[in-house]
């Protein structure tokens, strides 16, 4: 195991799905579990081809792990940094419903799990006060109920008043 | 097709959600979105009914979850809440000492709203609604009490502001061969009478009302489930599964219960249970869908009976002095010690926070 210090030096590099390369700190790398137990395996030398992140999203979750792997030393510091990782977490997910989609599928594949929980929130409040086609519509979920089924799914769950 | 990759501005994304980040939303959904979800695809429906969903979403959601108990004693009733989910931090105990009065509970209604009554001056009862995790309240104006209640169902509209009807059949004095029914709105506050029912009073069972299908239901007394269609004002019988419908003395233990947004039936013969579902409603076709051994269990060595499907696959059951989640798979999941030998009657209650206004 590598010391904090020589964590911080030592960067690895990231590549996304088309291609573009990011250099890390080694501390924020280590916010996603995947990547963390590639690390422990010794099996970064060279880039990390991540197949599944494009640049857009790899940008902005980076930006993610940059700021938690940071707020984890913050923590030692500070008696309160709860509160302000909330807000900045708060507007830092505060983003158009196709990158939180794609944020979350990033965060699902990375292993990282607070920010999965974090994108999953927010995906959970989009939905509220949705109606059904809304909520398809907006996720682009096919419905593959048959016209029977719907029927009866719409009587199981009534809205009494409309 | 090189321009697909060009695709990111669009409002609509490329590939479906991976199957457990999917599980991770909808237990984030609050219970009022729920019945939305259940209807968006079969995926989402079905994960809404895992066995882990109802903690996890208890938890994430704050959620309540678990069942209103109530006996009489010396001609007072009394009524306890249990559950096995963790209350929301800032939730204080489930009780209905809020009220101005003691009440008997008449029924429970989707997202937490009960309706309840008191004994008032010469034996005239006053109707309140209330959501015990809100602990707010309201009176609302009496039926026609001259008729005892007979049975008597509430029901929330399951999205927006907290609407809700009440559907009560009571007992005429003259004619002893029908029920009254009178509706309960809470946009007009007030309540009307429907046709009356062409069954005699005693038919139903003394429980409460399953509600699925945009319909009441009530086993009956005889080979039957009584449904009345809160749309249509209409009522209809459901025979029982021809198996078990012909031998009307086994009536005490069935149970007419609610899972998976499904009308159950259950049936306990000595070490097993069957549990009947009805697949398809409009052609009211029951089909068997499991059968349990109770055997496990039976080391209580006490009279248990199953009082609801909680989840799935966990019956909820009550004994001497004490309530009982058991799993048919895993066995016992939660004991809950209550103070009165039986719960006389069982209430799932389902609730939010959202203030009742």
């Amino acid at each position: 195991m590598m010391s904090l210090a020589a964590q911080k030096e030592k960067k690895i590099v990231l590549r996304s799905s088309d291609g573009e390369e990011f250099e890390v700190e080694v501390a924020t790398a280590r916010q996603s579990k995947m990547i963390s137990n590639m690390i422990n395996d010794g099996c970064v030398e060279g880039s990390i081809p991540l197949f599944n992140v494009d640049a857009r999203t790899l940008a902005k979750v980076i930006e993610y792990c940059r700021r938690h792997a940071g707020a984890t030393r913050i923590l030692d510091e500070y008696d309160n940094p709860n509160e302000e990782i909330k807000s900045w977490d708060a507007t830092y997910i505060d983003v158009h419903q196709t990158i939180l989609y794609d944020i979350l599928q990033a965060a699902d594949y990375l292993e990282i799990k607070d920010l999965l929980d974090l994108a999953c929130e927010q995906v959970a409040n989009i939905i509220r006060g949705k109606h059904v086609e809304e909520i398809r519509n907006t996720f682009n979920i096919k419905n593959d109920f048959t016209v029977e089924e719907e029927k009866e799914i719409r009587k199981q769950h009534p809205w009494l008043f409309e | 097709m090189a321009s697909m990759q060009e695709g990111h501005e669009d409002s609509q994304s490329s590939s479906p959600l991976p199957e457990d980040a999917v599980f991770e939303i909808l237990t984030r959904a609050s219970l009022e979105s729920l019945p939305a979800c259940r209807r968006v695809c079969r995926q989402w429906r079905r994960l809404t009914y895992d066995p882990l969903f109802t903690s996890l979403h208890c938890n994430r959601t704050q959620t309540i979850s678990g069942y209103f108990l109530q006996t009489l004693r010396r001609n007072r009733y009394y009524s306890s809440f249990v559950s096995i989910q963790p209350l929301p931090p800032s939730v204080r105990p489930l009780s209905l000492d809020f009220l101005p009065k003691d009440v008997k509970i008449e029924a429970v209604g989707c997202r937490g709203i009960v309706l309840c009554t008191a004994q008032e001056y010469r034996g005239i009862p006053r109707y309140y609604v209330c959501k015990p995790a809100t602990r707010q309240w309201r009176w609302i104006p009496n039926p026609k009490t001259r008729y005892l209640t007979e049975r008597i169902a509430i029901l929330a509209g399951s999205t927006g502001a907290l609407e809700y009807k009440i559907v009560r059949f009571s007992r005429p004095k003259q004619k002893l061969d029908h029920l009254r029914c009178e509706i309960f709105d809470s946009q007009s506050q007030a309540w009307r009478r429907s046709r009356d029912v062409q069954l005699p009073p005693g038919s139903l069972r003394h429980e409460a009302a399953v509600s699925v299908h945009g319909a009441l239901h009530w086993l009956t007394y005889g080979h039957g489930v009584f449904a009345f269609d809160v749309h249509k004002e209409s009522w209809k019988l459901i025979l029982l599964p021809e198996e078990v419908g012909g031998d009307e003395m086994r009536w005490d233990c069935r149970r007419l219960v609610k899972c998976e947004g499904q009308l159950c039936l259950v049936l306990v013969e000595k070490e097993w249970v069957e549990i009947w579902v009805m697949g398809d409603y409009k052609e009211q076709r029951w089909e068997k869908r499991k059968v349990v051994s109770l055997e496990a269990i039976r080391e209580e060595k006490l009279a248990l009976s199953i009082k609801d499907i909680y989840l799935p696959d966990v019956a909820f059951m009550d004994s001497f002095f004490r309530v009982i989640w058991y799993d048919f798979w895993r066995g016992v999941l939660a004991k809950v010690d209550i103070d009165h030998p039986f719960a006389q009657e069982v209430f799932k209650f389902e609730s939010d926070l959202v203030s009742m206004e």
